[in-house]
């Protein structure tokens, strides 16, 4: 009788303790749950983040493209039509002062182009596109992707602007949160295990006992690992 | 020889009940199992989305850049051709000035369309459309090649439509899968609770609740390896 007593008094004490277990099992397998919920959260927002950095990119890019091309390509073509006009009428010039009567038609003419060279001057050949030399090709006309690439480069902030980044930092929290509901099947398992372990009687029951404390023992150190792993992220 | 210990308890815990608590620990982590499967195809359904708004928004970039480009060289072009029919009319002026022996007038025509021959000259190298051989007008022609201008800048367009329509083919199958593990998990609710209607239950309908319980739990294992394999 007091055997049978004793017995049931420590069947009750490991049925506490399974119960206790069991607890801990369901608050840990909470706490993992919102973990995940989380990190889920901020992968949306860095997703958000790198499409509001690509559309500034595209946007900071289409403005380049106006001011290069509405801007400085149409002034370095007005030059180009000015050094044409200049060139023709010095040429010109040249033929006409070689004749006995052409010097005064060559000074004329010579005016008109040193007229013209004064207003490519001031205006044009201010223009960086014209201005430096390297941004000449070999065939004398102009290096509009190296001009566009400078230009972009002049605004450090929206060049700066990598979605890749914040897309790369989406998908490593991404993968963070799914491996953490991953783990929850380790503790959905121990949970498994200890109700059988509750359930049952005898050495049964502790080779359910020692599965579900070391599937939790394994799940613990699972999302452990995932948070040192990842370090940074989340 | 001393008879075997039950492992399972009399009422309360019948061997009935046991069974129903193994099948709900069995449906639950089949939930479990499925929910993460869900999550994975809502994370993959998600950023093929992305990607399909990165590729439109890019498409969108490059339809502007050409806009641009086209508007620059279309310029060019129309100069060179402006300045070529110019030059053309100052010919004909000077070869009436010459019919009409006018030679001052004859000078001063030859000389600007000298000039405008010049600028439309220079203006060659500057615009692909003229200086390309791909592009560039042929023998019979002053128009150049508009059409294959046209196909070449819509080369990279096209190609960003197509990788835009194959993510949004992606994110369409994943959220498919998505949805599904969504009625996966929906059926082993269902199952859960016929299994706990059994445990409440003591007559025999309790026997068609677990029969029930187990066809759902059934069919959703079912259901969760056809769409994780589909």
């Amino acid at each position: 009788m007091s055997e049978n007593t004793g017995r049931n008094r420590a069947g009750d004490r490991v049925e506490t303790a399974i119960s206790v277990l069991i607890a801990l099992v369901t608050a840990l397998t909470a706490a993992v749950v919102w973990r995940a919920s989380v990190l889920s959260g901020e992968a949306t927002s860095a997703d958000r983040r790198g499409i509001i950095n690509t559309l500034r990119a595209a946007a900071a890019s289409a403005e380049n493209l106006a001011y290069l091309y509405q801007q400085e390509a149409e002034l370095a073509q007005s030059h180009v039509l000015l050094e044409a006009q200049i060139d023709y009428l010095r040429s010109s010039a040249g033929e006409f002062a070689a004749s006995e009567s052409g010097s005064g038609v060559a000074a004329i003419l010579n005016s008109e182009a040193d007229a013209l060279a004064l207003v490519d001057q001031g205006t044009v050949a201010s223009v960086p596109l014209v201005a430096d030399p390297k941004y000449r090709q070999q065939d004398n006309s102009f290096d509009l992707g190296l001009r566009l690439q400078d230009i972009a480069a002049e605004n450090p902030d929206l060049a700066a602007l990598d979605p890749g980044n914040d897309f790369a930092q989406a998908n490593g929290l991404d993968d963070k949160a799914l491996l953490l509901a991953l783990s929850v099947i380790l503790f959905a398992i121990a949970l498994f295990a200890l109700t059988l372990a509750q359930i049952t009687r005898r050495r049964i029951r502790r080779l359910f006992l020692a599965v579900g404390v070391f599937m939790t023992v394994a799940a613990v150190f699972t999302a452990a690992g995932l948070e040192l792993f990842f370090g940074g992220l989340g | 020889m001393e008879p075997l210990e039950p492992m399972v308890d009399k009422p309360p815990r019948n061997r009935f009940e046991y069974v129903v608590t193994v099948l709900i620990m069995v449906t639950t982590l089949l939930a479990v199992t499925v929910a993460f499967l869900q999550a994975h195809a809502s994370v993959q359904e998600d950023r093929a989305a992305r990607d399909a708004e990165v590729y439109a928004i890019q498409m969108m970039a490059e339809i502007v850049r050409n806009g641009y480009r086209s508007d620059y060289q279309a310029g060019i072009v129309y100069d060179y051709i402006n300045l070529g029919q110019l030059a053309l009319a100052r010919q004909f002026g000077q070869l009436t000035a010459w019919q009409q022996s006018e030679s001052e007038l004859m000078a001063e025509y030859e000389h600007e369309a000298g000039r405008l021959e010049a600028m439309r000259e220079a203006l060659l190298p500057y615009s692909v459309l003229l200086s390309d051989p791909r592009y560039a007008p042929r023998e019979d022609s002053s128009v150049p090649n508009l059409q294959l201008w046209a196909d070449d800048g819509m080369a990279p367009v096209l190609a960003l439509l197509a990788q835009q329509n194959a993510s949004v083919e992606v994110r369409d199958a994943w959220g498919e899968k998505a949805g599904r593990y969504v009625s996966v998990i929906t059926l082993s609710a269902v199952a859960l609770f016929l299994y706990g209607l059994a445990l409440v239950t003591r007559s025999r309908i309790r026997l068609v609740f677990v029969g029930l319980g187990i066809v759902l739990t059934v069919a959703s294992a079912l259901w969760a390896l056809i769409t994780a394999l589909a």
